[in-house]
């Protein structure tokens, strides 16, 4: 996008690798490495929606939890309005915290189970010392509940007691207490039915309208993910593949996985015939060390270079980045 | 033999729980015939699975009962089999493909003995041919160098490859029947592409009839010949695929087609959305039970349960206001409902 050019962006992601190390099983050899993510580059932008989509195992849930810090990056760099995130120690680290949240994917799991819903959702006002008096701090917890579409009188329900809609709208208010300026959303919506997706998509829509928010919206659903985003980026083991604006990546995906992934989604109406793209085989293992592309032995345009060297993620023009040799020229 | 494999009326399961009586399916008819291709679908707790496991007679047998209703399987009566009957009946007649691959194995023993051991429970055969049964069936369903996997444990195989397993598992007896439930709900979409393809490959192949469960309503278009859709335990809509998706009448249908994001959408739009949540199945069976989420209720809708009418050959529909007589507009709120 022309306009993306003179933004600048809130959030950049430089380089970002994240390995694991695995025990090996015999005595003493040396551990494996599993590289989740590798060499990941984006920028966010100020109040836009970055769309992050891919199979499961393919490090996107890694890359949101490994901004937040919940994960130590092994190398790379996360800037935040032109602060190094990670080499941000006390309070400084503690005031960047405020600005960037997270919703994660499971609402039973993420909430206390021995916190009331008013508990779960003071607990961040409190820890950071924003609202210090307890009358105040209640009206504060009410007026979230009312914003996110919760019924105040629930206040003093537990969690066990909500339905899984409800539950990720705690975990929604929970996150927008501290009026947070970024928010991750790991998988926010597929533990929930479809008519309740939908009430819950709706409701990110419109408090980014009120509030201005960047998210980060992690999914490995396609419609959710082109129904939200403005840019969407394609990961797969541990590799942005491509990224494009929403529209792009219907209109006019580049990279072969991409064209795979939407041909492999289930049609729209039962008239619709779609020609399907097979991907041999399944997703290869992410650990020990990658030689050429990540998808040379599922790719049906696999050529030799393929199996040699790593593509880099390369501008095609408007801004649509894909890693993949067929488009260099 | 007449063209009908499986026939449900009426068909009542109540789970008797200390809290009260769940009526997880209070009122399931429909009728499969041969090599179709049913498509179950609705949100969780409608009662999805309810049902088909109530076609096999899995259920609790604590809490779970079936109260009222028939299910003839080619004319016999399941619910009059004994428990000999049924034991043979199962997995060999009709065969289960569960939503959990990873659980639905047994995780203490090689794939292999498992296939044998489920062979040789149906058929009069040596353990050799059915070890040879079992290679050819996993072969069947794409599973790489397959003598070799059969001494694989589960956990040595991906979701995909297990839940391969599980189709040889269930296509090796020839059954006449399959119900899938949820199968491919646990997999990557490229994953469960590879899947229903296998499935539909299989389902033509042999001629089986397929009963599917599943909240995708894309799995539906891609497999189904005809779909039912399912609300808090009652058939709410029933008609052939196409029937349902270029003329759809229940407004829970309505709702359910218009709250999918899909792809062709323009972004950022807000989805129409179905306002609510589901009743407490302990609740329900006194009215209508969407009445509280419809943008269309009457009084009536509060007062009687509706029927299941057929109002076009082959489309049945539950609510009171589109039987036939009365029509509903979709989109069209009337001063009444309002």
């Amino acid at each position: 996008m022309k306009q993306n050019e003179t933004r600048q962006p809130i959030m950049k992601i430089r380089h970002l690798t994240k390995e694991f190390k695995i025990k090996s099983k015999k005595l003493g050899a040396k551990p494996q490495i599993l590289h989740a993510l590798n060499d990941v580059s984006l920028d966010v932008y100020e109040g836009e929606t970055l769309g992050i989509i891919g199979e499961s195992g393919c490090g996107k849930s890694t890359l949101g939890r490994t901004v937040i810090q919940l994960h130590k990056a092994t190398s790379g760099s996360v800037e935040y309005q032109g602060q190094d995130l990670f080499s941000l120690a006390g309070a400084e680290r503690k005031a960047m915290k405020r600005d960037i949240q997270m919703v994660f994917q499971d609402p039973y799991s993420s909430l206390d189970p021995r916190n009331t819903c008013e508990q779960i959702i003071a607990e961040p006002l409190k820890v950071h010392g924003i609202i210090t008096d307890s009358k105040a701090r209640q009206d504060r917890v009410l007026e979230l509940m009312r914003e996110v579409g919760l019924d105040i009188q629930h206040m003093n329900r537990y969690p066990h007691e909500f339905s899984g809609g409800q539950r990720q709208r705690i975990n929604v208010a929970r996150a927008l207490a501290l009026q947070p300026k970024i928010i991750i959303c790991d998988e926010p919506v597929s533990a929930l039915d479809v008519s309740i997706q939908a009430q819950v998509l709706n409701l990110f829509n419109r408090l980014q309208r009120d509030h201005n928010l960047t998210y980060i919206f992690i999914s490995h659903d396609l419609g959710v993910i082109k129904h939200v985003s403005d840019r969407i980026a394609i990961m797969y083991l541990g590799r942005v593949v491509e990224l494009c604006e929403a529209s792009q990546i219907y209109d006019n995906p580049l990279h072969p996985y991409t064209r795979a992934l939407l041909s492999a989604i289930p049609p729209e109406s039962p008239f619709e015939k779609k020609q399907r793209i097979v991907l041999k085989g399944e997703i290869p293992s992410p650990i020990g060390d990658q030689v050429g592309c990540p998808l040379a032995g599922r790719c049906p345009n696999c050529t030799e270079r393929c199996t040699r060297e790593i593509p880099k993620l390369k501008d095609t023009g408007d801004g649509h980045q894909v890693a993949c040799f067929l488009y260099e020229s | 033999m007449s063209d009908t494999l499986l026939k449900v009326s009426g068909l009542k399961t109540y789970f008797f729980t200390a809290s009260g009586v769940s009526k997880a399916v209070d009122g399931v008819s429909c009728e499969l015939k041969r090599g179709e291709v049913m498509g179950i679908v609705g949100e969780s707790g409608s009662g999805k699975s309810v049902t088909s496991n109530s076609i096999i007679r899995l259920l609790p047998p604590q809490t779970g009962r079936i109260v009222e209703g028939e299910i003839l399987f080619e004319d016999r009566s399941i619910l009059a089999m004994s428990h000999k009957e049924l034991l043979e009946f199962r997995g060999k007649e009709i065969a289960t493909i569960f939503q959990d691959p990873m659980t639905s194995l047994d995780p203490v023993f090689k794939i292999g003995k498992q296939m044998v051991e489920m062979i040789c429970a149906h058929q009069k055969v040596s353990k050799k041919e059915a070890r040879d049964m079992a290679v050819h069936a996993l072969k069947r369903v794409g599973i790489p160098e397959p003598e070799k996997r059969m001494e694989s444990y589960p956990y040595e195989l991906s979701g995909g490859m297990c839940q391969r397993v599980i189709i040889a598992m269930a296509v090796c007896c020839k059954p006449k029947f399959i119900i899938a439930d949820e199968p491919t709900t646990a997999l990557d979409v490229t994953v469960q592409a590879q899947v229903l393809d296998l499935l539909k490959d299989l389902q033509r192949e042999m001629d089986t009839s397929i009963l599917l469960i599943t909240h995708n309503l894309g799995v539906v278009w891609e497999m189904c010949d005809k779909v039912m859709v399912m609300y808090a335990g009652n058939t709410v809509e029933s008609a052939d695929t196409k029937e349902l998706y270029s003329n759809p009448l229940h407004p829970y249908t309505w709702g359910l087609l218009d709250s999918i994001p899909r792809l062709s959408d323009h972004a950022k739009e807000d989805l129409r959305t179905i306002p609510g949540t589901p009743p407490d199945l302990r609740l329900t069976g006194k009215c209508c039970n969407f009445y509280n989420r419809c943008p269309y209720m009457t009084e009536e809708c509060c007062k009687s349960v509706p029927p299941l009418v057929e109002v076009e050959p082959g489309h049945f529909v539950a609510c009171h206001r589109q039987n036939g007589v009365e029509r509903l507009v979709r989109g069209e709120v009337t001063h009444e409902a309002k």
